[in-house]
């Protein structure tokens, strides 16, 4: 069995089920400060899913135990949620910081409805950096995100 | 822990139901429509699912909906519902409902019928498992319960449960074979479950053939179990009570400690038990314990009342002589770690965090708890069948 995991921030917890339908296709398991979602392909090769929830600072000591070995981080927020925004703003400042693992970020609307205008040049030395929407009503669009997510660290 | 999801297009009955109920029903998941009960069945695991509707034939459709979809066979449905019927009261009994809950009803029997489907519910799990004994870890420990099978020279296996955690022991006719807890095997699990005095055992007796694997008999393994218990009992005696929530001193530099004894201190960020830490990782238990018990002897852990004394004079400290001078005296020699913090509300608990930026030493040897492989993937083969999902 190959397992590839991907730490998934996401920026609240009424969103991660949202994450999840987009991305598993397998029970979420929720542990204490954790929840898994697991993707599973052809040939016993996995995707685990580990959403991190930016909201509860007593398990962010679960960031330092996950994120220095994952290939990739994904971090999802509203881009259009101001309040938001601006506190993802700073937490992807701090992963840039300290850790060396590559983040991808994409936005997930809090409406459902629209999927928004990708937003670029917000995070300071990224303004080349591919900003990607999740539709929520669209599989295709985490398949694909998941596509350029394995590109970026290819 | 029984887990349901309550289908109801009120949310009132729902708020109803647990404010009433939340003792019994354990956790319970909301959705108003089938859409969004199929949403959350797809996404977490349900132990069953109540529909809640006064209209019977509302109830009928919601129950159809849901068992046309071949995964949900085995959950287990309920419906409290106020029509009265027949035909539609036995559709929902063809679509295979549990039982049916007519409403109005007293809160009383409502407590009743419901403690009555959740025994019906588990009692109907354990007998597709064959249980041929079971009991609480309380009344039995493992000792006992390994004297008892070797006495009657049983075959089978021995699950044990506590709290979240499950570990497993095979015998063949009475002699343990093989243990497995988590990631951890044979001797080293079986002193990982004698460690066990509170929760849940069941025994399945069967007829296979187990490999052995572990070549020492019972006799020797309850000796050397009750002289590992002994010690680790001895450490116990000198610690902190196992579930008074300890937490990292402020004074402590987590950039100066090797990586290991870092993660593990990391552990107690924002307060932890010993019974926690003890649990998280799959060391053994008396190497944790000494662990524990120098960080406390070098005061790198302290108990809430110690940290609040010390935050206390802290902010004395600041009345005094200004911020500056405490400033320096909780950051001693980390000044040029505190750009690295992480940037949020910069309470006591997230200044303690530091970098852990990746590098060798980080790598090799630091004890993860179940997750992150450390194996390389071939990103290339995962990318390919992303392409297949359908």
């Amino acid at each position: 069995m190959k397992v590839m995991e991907i730490p998934v921030i996401g920026s609240r917890k009424s969103e991660k089920e949202k994450i999840f339908t987009l991305l598993a296709n397998k029970p979420l398991r929720k542990f204490e400060g954790l929840d898994v979602g697991f993707l599973e392909l052809e040939d016993e090769h996995f995707i685990y899913f580990y959403f991190l929830n930016q909201e509860s600072e007593d398990y962010y000591y679960l960031w330092d135990l996950i994120l220095p070995y994952a290939p990739v981080c994904l971090v999802v927020f509203d881009f259009k949620n101001a309040e938001i925004f601006n506190r993802n703003v700073e937490i992807i400042e701090m992963l840039k910081e300290r850790y060396d693992t590559p983040f991808h970020i994409c936005s997930l609307p809090s409406s459902g409805e629209d999927p928004g205008v990708p937003l670029s040049g917000f995070a300071n030395g990224d303004e080349d950096k591919e900003y990607q929407v999740f539709n929520p009503k669209d599989k295709n669009s985490a398949k694909s995100i998941l596509q350029s997510l394995l590109d970026s660290i290819l | 822990m029984i887990d349901g999801l309550i289908i109801s297009h009120d949310k009132s009955l729902y708020n109803e139901l647990n404010i009433n109920f939340s003792s019994i029903l354990s956790i319970f998941e909301y959705a108003d429509s089938v859409d969004s009960a199929k949403v959350h069945l797809n996404t977490e695991s349900f132990d069953y699912v109540m529909i809640i509707t006064r209209d019977l034939s509302q109830a009928v459709e919601i129950v159809g909906q849901l068992r046309a979809d071949s995964t949900l066979d085995d959950m287990p449905f309920v419906c409290c519902t106020a029509g009265s019927d027949p035909a539609g009261r036995l559709k929902l009994w063809e679509l295979g409902v549990k039982d049916i809950i007519r409403l109005p009803i007293l809160k009383e029997e409502l407590k009743l019928r419901m403690e009555r489907f959740f025994r019906a519910i588990t009692s109907s799990e354990v007998e597709e498992h064959t249980i041929g004994m079971q009991g609480k870890l309380e009344d039995y420990n493992l000792i006992d319960i390994v004297q008892t099978l070797e006495q009657n020279k049983k075959t089978g296996i021995l699950t044990m449960y506590h709290g979240r955690d499950e570990g497993r022991i095979w015998f063949k006719d009475g002699e343990i074979c093989d243990a497995r807890f988590r990631n951890v095997e044979n001797i080293n699990a079986i002193m990982k479950l004698m460690t066990w005095m509170e929760g849940d055992f069941t025994m399945s007796f069967t007829n296979e053939e187990y490999e052995r694997k572990i070549e020492i008999d019972n006799q020797q393994i309850l000796l050397d179990a009750i002289q590992y218990l002994d010690e680790r009992n001895q450490i116990m005696q000198t610690l902190h009570d196992r579930n008074e929530i300890l937490l990292i001193s402020p004074e402590t530099d987590l950039t100066t400690m090797e990586a290991e004894n870092a993660t593990y201190l990391r552990f107690f960020q924002g307060g932890q038990t010993i019974a926690t830490f003890l649990s998280a990782f799959d060391d053994d238990e008396i190497s944790l314990l000494r662990k524990v018990s120098a960080f406390i002897e070098d005061d790198h852990l302290m108990t809430r009342k110690q940290f609040d004394t010390y935050t206390t004079e802290a902010e004395r400290e600041i009345a005094q002589a200004g911020i500056k001078k405490v400033f320096k005296k909780i950051f001693k020699g980390r000044e040029e770690t505190v750009s690295d913090e992480i940037a949020v509300d910069g309470n006591g608990a997230a200044m303690n965090r530091t970098t852990t930026k990746r590098n060798e030493t980080d790598s090799t040897d630091v004890p993860i708890p179940h997750y992150c492989a450390k194996d390389p993937v071939n990103i290339n083969s995962f990318k390919e069948m992303i392409d297949h999902i359908k």
